[in-house]
This record gives C-alpha cells, sequence and structure tokens, in this order.
C-alpha cells in the first residue's frame, strides 16, 4: 500500500505539471494573427517617439471589424467611425459632408455626390457601385433586424447615377433620413473586396477595409486589438501612431488595470461606473471629464392604463414629488445633468416650450388631495376608498444605475404617500413585460444620439414600453397620426408642428418622469496625454480626440 | 476492479442521459423564450412575426422530446450547434477556452497538494499546540472568504499597490499563480480541516496504539499509518473538488480577466446564448462524473479492501 501511495503521489503532481505545461503551451499558440494591414512601427527616422495609447474595453469586438455584423454587442461599434466612414456625419446637432461632399433632397430621393479619390485602405476606390452594393447588402440581411430604423425600413432602392453619384430612394419623403445615414454601425462604407459571393468575407475579423483614418494592424481575439494610421487619409492626418484596445470584461478590474497604469484610458457611460469616475476624479495622479453633450435621458414610463398612474394628477404628483437635483448630485455625483424634458432640446425639433415639473412637496401634496388620496391610518401611506397608494417601477438587473435610482425614487416619493416597490428583472423578461404593458411604472430611457428623436419615437407606434403606457391618453389617436406625418414629410413646419404637439402632449400628461440626460465620461491617465476632445457622437471614441 | 469499472462506466450513460434531460428542460421552463431573447437582443423592437419566423428557423416550435432528440443526437456527435453571439460552433470556442481553465485548476491543484498534506500532518503531530491552533483559526477564515472579495483584493495589493504582477493576465503562465493561489486558499482549508480530522480519528485506532507501542517514532506513525489510511475520504471529496474547480472557476476567471471556460460560460449566462450553456452543462456533467470514477478507482487501487465492501454492500 505504501508503495502504491507513492506511486499515486508521484502520478497525480506529474499530470498536474503536464496539464499546466499543456495549457501554456497552448497560450503561446493563441490565434494571434497579425493583419495584412499591417505597417512598419519603427519609429520614424526624425527620432520622434511614436504616440501610443492604450485603451481598457469591457466588450470583446464580436463579429470582427465588420460595419454590417448582425451583433449589436461588438465592442468594435464604439471605435467603427476610426475606421470606417459614412457618406454624412452627425457633429453636435448638424448633419455635415462625410464620404459624401454634398447631397440633394427631393421629395423622398437623396441624392450623394461622393467625394473623388478616396481609397479604401485594401487599394480599391470609393465609386458609386460600392455605396449600392454595401447598402442593398445591409437591407437584404438586416432589413428586418433594423427595422426599427425607419431610414432602414423606408430604404426601397439605390440607384448608380455616375462614377460618383448615388441616389438613395425612399418609400415616402422622411426628414430623419440623413440623420440615420450617420450610424456608422452598418451605414458605414466597406470596401467592395469584403463582399465576396454575395457574402461577407471572413477576413473581417482580422482586417480593416475602411477609409477612416485609422487601420487594424493586429488582433488577438478576446484579448487585443491594434490600430494604427492610415497614412494615405484623404482627410485631416491622424495624430497617434499605435492605439491598443484591450479587453477587460471586469469593471474593477478594468479601474484596477487604470491605476497600475497598465491601460491609459476607459472611455463611456457602459465602461465606467459613476463610483469609479467619483474616486478617480479625486485621484491626482489621474484626469476625469464628462461630455458636453447629452447622450440619452434617463426616464420612468408611468403607465397610463394602470392604477394609480391612470389620473393625471398622480402622474403629476409624482412629477412634483421627485428632487433630481438631489440625485444628480449625490447619486450621480453630478456626471449627469437634471433632465426636465422628454427629449433634450438641443435635438432636431425638439426645444418645444413646455413648463418643467420642479420639485414642490406642497404642490405634489394638494395634487394627491384633489384626487382624493388622503392618510385616514397615519401610517405615511395615502389611501383611497380602502386602498393605498402603492405601485411598482420595473428596473432591469444589474443594468448600470438603474437599481438605485428607482430606489431613490421610491424614497422620495414615500415623502408624499407614496409606497412604490422596486423590481428587478432580468433583461428579456423584462422585455416582455413591459411591451405587453404588465407595469405601472417601468425604466424607460431614451436611444440616444443619433437615434433621437426620430428612433424614439417610431417604436411608440408598436412595438415599444410607450405604446402601451399610453393607451389611457385620449390624445393617443392623434399622437399616432402626428408621429406618422413626421415620418412622412420633409414640410419643416409641418414636422415641427407634430413634434410639438406629441412633445407637449406627453409632457403635460406627465406620464414621462425624466430624472437626467445621461453624458460620456473619460478617465485618462495625464502622464500619456493632457486632454480628450469629445468627438461628433459622444457614444463613440474619436483616436484623434485624445491630445497629447 | 475492471467489471467494476465498466459497471460504473455504463451507469455514467444514465447519469450524463440526466445531466442532458435536467440541462434542457431547466433551459426550457426558463421565463426566456431563447428565440425571442435572440431577436430582440439585435432588435429591441422586434415584431411578434419576427419571432415567430426565428422560433421556427431555430426549431424551438417543435414538440419539446423532438427538440431533446435532435440536441442529443448533434451533442454525441460533438456539435453543440454555434454560438448565439459569434456564430463559431460552440465545442471550437470550448475547445480554446478549455486549456486555460485547465492550467488554472491544475496549479491550483498543486498548490492545495502542497499546503494540504505537511500542514495537516503537522497538526496531528502537534495536535492543540499554538500551531494546529493557529491553523484552524486561519483554516476557518479561508473557508469563509469569498473568492471574490479575495481575488479583488489580493490583485489590488500585487497588481496596485506593490505593482509586481499584472492585472490583465490574459491566459499567461507568468501570470497564473496569482488567481491559482487566490483559487485555492479556501479548497486548501477546507481539505486541511477534513485531513486533520481523519487523521485525528485515526490517531486513536486499535493498530495505531499498537504501533505506539512497538515504539514507531512520531513522525513515521503519522505519515505511515495515520496519513494513509486517513487518504480515502479525502480522495473521494478531492475527486469532487477537483470537479467543482474546474467547473467553478467563473469568479475568479472574471476577476482575473482569464479567458477560460468559467469566463465563457458567464458570458454565455448574460448573453442567453444557449447552446454554450448546455454544452457547458453537460460537459461539466461528464466531468463530474469522470472525477468521482477517477477517485473511486484510485481508492480502489490504494486499497482494495473498499472494492470489497463496495461489492458485500450491493
Amino acid at each position: 500500500m505504501k508503495r502504491k501511495i507513492n506511486l499515486i503521489m508521484i502520478v497525480i503532481i506529474s499530470i498536474l505539471i503536464i496539464v499546466t505545461g499543456f495549457g501554456c503551451e497552448s497560450s503561446d499558440n493563441d490565434n494571434k494573427v497579425v493583419s495584412g494591414n499591417e505597417t512598419d512601427n519603427s519609429p520614424d527616422n526624425d527620432m520622434e517617439e511614436p504616440i501610443e495609447i492604450i485603451i481598457g474595453e469591457g466588450t470583446d469586438f464580436i463579429g470582427g471589424f465588420n460595419a454590417l455584423s448582425d451583433n449589436d454587442g461588438n465592442g468594435f461599434a464604439k471605435y467603427i467611425s476610426n475606421v470606417y466612414e459614412t457618406l454624412v456625419i452627425y457633429d453636435k446637432g448638424e448633419i455635415k459632408a462625410g464620404l459624401a461632399e454634398s447631397w440633394e433632397v427631393k421629395d423622398n430621393k437623396i441624392i450623394f455626390n461622393l467625394r473623388k479619390g478616396i481609397m479604401f485602405t485594401d487599394g480599391q476606390e470609393l465609386k458609386a457601385d460600392v455605396v449600392k452594393t454595401g447598402f442593398e447588402y445591409m437591407k437584404e440581411t438586416l432589413g428586418e433586424q433594423l427595422a426599427w430604423i425607419i431610414g432602414v425600413s423606408k430604404l426601397q432602392e439605390i440607384n448608380v447615377i455616375d462614377d460618383y453619384k448615388v441616389e438613395f430612394v425612399y418609400d415616402t419623403p422622411y426628414i430623419g433620413a440623413l440623420q440615420d445615414l450617420t450610424v456608422a454601425y452598418r451605414m458605414a462604407i466597406m470596401s467592395p473586396s469584403v463582399f465576396v459571393d454575395g457574402e461577407i468575407t471572413p477576413d473581417v475579423n482580422t482586417m480593416s477595409f475602411g477609409t477612416g483614418p485609422y487601420k487594424v494592424s493586429e488582433v488577438k481575439q478576446g484579448q487585443y486589438y491594434v490600430f494604427v494610421k492610415n497614412e494615405d487619409y484623404w482627410g485631416e492626418k491622424p495624430k497617434i501612431d499605435k492605439i491598443t484596445i484591450k479587453i477587460i470584461p471586469g469593471m474593477e478590474s478594468r479601474m484596477m488595470a487604470l491605476q497600475s497604469e497598465e491601460i491609459d484610458l476607459v472611455y463611456g457611460v457602459n465602461d465606467v461606473s459613476l463610483d469609479a469616475y467619483n474616486q478617480f476624479s479625486k485621484d491626482n495622479k489621474f484626469k476625469t471629464k464628462v461630455a458636453e453633450d447629452v447622450f440619452a435621458t434617463r426616464n420612468i414610463l408611468l403607465n397610463t392604463t394602470k392604477e394609480p398612474f391612470n389620473d393625471i394628477n398622480v402622474r403629476m404628483a409624482a412629477q412634483h414629488a421627485v428632487n433630481k437635483d438631489s440625485i444628480c448630485k449625490n447619486l450621480l455625483f453630478d456626471m449627469e445633468e437634471k433632465a426636465d424634458y422628454l427629449l433634450n432640446r438641443y435635438l432636431p425639433y425638439c426645444d418645444v416650450e413646455v413648463k418643467p415639473y420642479n420639485f414642490d412637496l406642497d404642490k405634489s401634496r394638494q395634487l394627491l388631495e384633489e384626487a382624493g388620496w388622503k392618510d385616514t391610518n397615519n401610517d405615511g401611506i395615502l389611501e383611497k376608498n380602502g386602498k393605498n397608494l402603492e405601485g411598482e417601477i420595473l428596473f432591469r438587473t444589474g443594468w448600470g444605475m438603474e437599481e438605485d435610482i428607482c430606489q431613490v425614487l421610491s424614497g422620495q416619493l414615500r415623502e408624499v404617500g407614496f409606497d412604490i416597490k422596486t423590481t428587478g428583472m432580468e433583461m428579456m423578461s423584462w422585455y416582455s413585460k413591459v411591451l405587453e404593458g404588465d407595469f405601472q411604472a417601468t425604466v424607460n430611457d431614451t436611444y440616444g444620439v443619433p437615434y433621437d428623436p426620430y428612433t424614439f419615437l417610431s417604436p411608440m407606434l408598436n412595438y415599444s414600453a410607450d405604446n402601451p403606457a399610453q393607451q389611457g391618453l385620449e390624445q393617443k389617436p392623434q399622437i399616432d397620426e402626428e408621429i406618422e406625418n413626421i415620418f412622412n414629410t420633409v414640410d419643416d413646419e409641418e414636422i415641427r408642428k407634430s413634434f410639438e404637439y406629441v412633445l407637449k402632449t406627453l409632457h403635460e400628461q406627465a406620464l414621462n418622469l425624466s430624472i437626467s440626460y445621461t453624458k460620456d465620461p473619460i478617465i485618462y491617465n495625464p502622464e500619456k496625454m493632457s486632454d480628450y476632445e469629445f468627438g461628433k457622437q459622444t457614444r463613440e471614441f474619436y483616436f484623434d480626440g485624445i491630445i497629447k | 476492479m475492471i467489471f467494476y469499472i465498466k459497471k460504473r462506466l455504463f451507469s455514467l450513460i444514465f447519469v450524463l442521459i440526466g445531466v442532458t434531460v435536467f440541462s434542457f428542460i431547466l433551459s426550457n421552463i426558463a421565463p426566456i423564450d431563447p428565440s425571442e431573447a435572440y431577436v430582440r437582443r439585435k432588435n429591441v423592437s422586434a415584431s411578434e412575426e419576427q419571432i415567430e419566423a426565428m422560433r421556427k428557423e431555430m426549431g424551438f416550435d417543435l414538440p419539446i422530446h423532438k427538440q431533446y432528440f435532435i440536441w442529443v443526437g448533434n451533442a454525441v456527435k460533438g456539435d453543440f450547434g454555434e454560438s448565439y453571439t459569434t456564430g463559431v460552433p460552440v465545442i471550437k470556442e470550448i475547445a480554446h477556452a478549455f486549456p486555460y481553465t485547465l492550467k488554472l485548476v491544475g496549479v491550483a491543484l498543486l498548490i492545495i497538494i502542497i499546503l494540504v498534506i505537511p500542514i495537516s500532518m503537522l497538526c496531528v503531530r502537534y495536535k492543540n499546540s499554538f500551531f494546529d491552533n493557529f491553523i484552524r483559526i486561519i483554516t476557518l477564515i479561508g473557508i469563509s472568504t469569498s473568492n471574490f472579495w479575495l481575488g479583488f483584493i489580493v490583485l489590488y495589493f500585487f497588481a496596485v499597490v506593490l505593482n509586481v504582477v499584472n492585472v490583465l493576465s490574459y491566459g499567461k503562465m507568468e501570470n497564473v499563480l496569482l488567481p491559482a493561489i487566490t483559487f485555492a486558499i479556501p479548497i486548501a482549508a477546507f481539505n486541511i480541516r477534513v485531513l486533520r480530522a481523519n487523521m485525528l480519528e485515526n490517531v486513536n485506532k486499535d493498530h495505531i496504539i499498537y504501533a505506539k507501542a512497538r515504539g514507531i517514532p512520531n513522525r513515521i506513525l503519522i505519515y505511515k499509518h495515520v496519513f494513509k489510511n486517513s487518504l480515502p475520504p479525502v480522495i473521494t471529496l478531492f475527486g469532487q473538488t477537483v470537479g467543482y474547480m474546474i467547473a467553478g472557476t467563473a469568479i475568479i476567471e472574471n476577476v482575473f480577466s482569464w479567458p477560460g471556460l468559467g469566463n465563457y460560460a458567464l458570458k454565455a449566462i448574460i448573453d442567453r446564448n444557449l447552446p454554450a450553456i448546455n454544452a457547458f452543462v453537460l460537459i461539466m456533467g461528464v466531468v463530474f462524473v469522470i472525477c468521482n470514477l477517477l477517485a473511486d478507482i484510485l481508492n480502489m487501487y490504494i486499497n482494495p479492501l473498499t472494492l470489497k465492501k463496495m461489492e458485500n454492500y450491493k
């Protein structure tokens, strides 16, 4: 028996050593790919030190460098504009020239004049047929998936007029068509080499095929992705020599990597927690900054078909009972700005004159009293006809600050006599529940720029939490009619009127309890870069925003 | 013994059928419709028609028993379907992640063995001494410590404060020690207590008292007579622990950015990537059963009496 045990111990330890050794070998043989795009990154002859920046990113680049990927969860979407470009770009509320130097809108048609001499990084030239191929592929493969973007569902055909002139035909005139074309992930133009026999070549997993200022040079799936300058870029020359994006899914690990200087910056509301932002802003070794432009609105939707929010006085009372300043200051560390409107007023057609609901507990109590709610048993909760003033707010579990915000809201509403419980749900269960209208109140943020305002309004007609929640409004048929109108005309005045009606009605009916405007933050190491200039769309990260 | 192994291997088939049925039923009674989840992940405002079309495409419109047999039929051939997120065959992704997990578990097991055996023997040899009491307290703390917390503390201390290791390990051999130690500590603590208790139980047995009377020195007594006789239950437990370790690396891998199977499973769950989840559950079922079987075979090999006992029992 002694011998056997000694033998077993030797065998076990040998196996473990072999196993660990095997693992070691496998890690060295990983699918590290150096793209055909790679350039020599050795320092220039003038001995200037190359500028290299390392970014920590939470979401892996699943779907590769494919602008037409069917994967919504691709971390690459945040960086896509560095590699691929769109016909037009969204720049702080304005549509500006991109790959198309000019365009002409004629009813339901838009004719784009492409820039001449634009080359893709694989040597192909940008021409009208390339645009046609890309959009037709997108429409065919992703058309149904992207039907919620009106600019996709309404797009009927793309005609090549000449080498540098391409015409987009929509089934009806649509004012948001240009804005929808600015969404780089899905609308960017890729080289014709990407399309092989009607399919997208798997080479997009390891190479980029764009016209943008940077190109992919090295890929290690799930670990890091390296981008280098596109020396032949047609626009302003790129400034950063090398950008490495390291994938670090855990928020805490990401922050520790920043502290230990393994990465130089983290960016975006999904990659920087509010706590981390607050903590780093007190640390002299790091700089923190928040974009000036609003991305989306944090919003709580009150269901007008369910008690107690079927009563407008109760909804208005809830609006007056919420102290948004306190939420922004104490919970969101001033990283977000108080929101008085569902869609922020800098968005096209959204500067509608309405009176914000200010924080006024007396007014709130008065409205509830007028609605017949009284605290008859002195328990702090109001009653009416033997029923408590109670409700439930649904939120998505693990979805950023939603839970914390709902809990604070519940506490603030209790001050005036509401008894609101908060219920966290798995995302898909939450979706099916809110789409069926089976809720009293729920989180319901806007989609963010550049989807706001058009693409946020269109699902109000059918598949959204808003549609069932608005059913209790007598103005609902008119709201739907006005939204339909927005998507079927290019008459500026008509659109303005429809927007005004929709936004004013929704505001006056008090069913959207807007909390704050989200903004994208950045934390960076000032030893590696001196500043960051936020880009045209704050949800995207622009390498050239980095100032050395 | 060969007959017993054959018998166990035969029963393995039923266990695996149980695992497949159980995992399949669990994923089907979940309140989430996988086709709806799949469509909505791509398009939040997907229509009922789109979801229905996807249900048909994925075969979720078929009766559940048909779905099960199709899935099992493919799984037997090693085809677990394609990942909903990447479109890559699940088996390929698992094959890529598995060696990393094996590496982590392998190093952690080495650490456990190196810690458990000498410490337990010293505790028995110096029972109720300061060392023994100290180890008892330390192991109690070790068992109660959560991997998640310990991982961050260890990482923060070594990577941020001392700056001697990288936060981002990416499965490199030079970075395995920290996650492996974190992983090993609670398990080693538990095993030290079990082995110590078993050995102390054996110390009072007649043959040990007789051996003592023969004048055999304490250290030989403990190693040759007490330790080796205390091994069988520990080996059984260890077999289960190995299975648990391979299947339970998710937290450690997440904290240390380790690209193994645990991280893969965690991501699959978050993404509601059903083919990956089902494949993970089935493969882990196989790993558990095999580890238990190996532990039993080891026990029989060390002590043939175990086999006799098993046969008599049956």
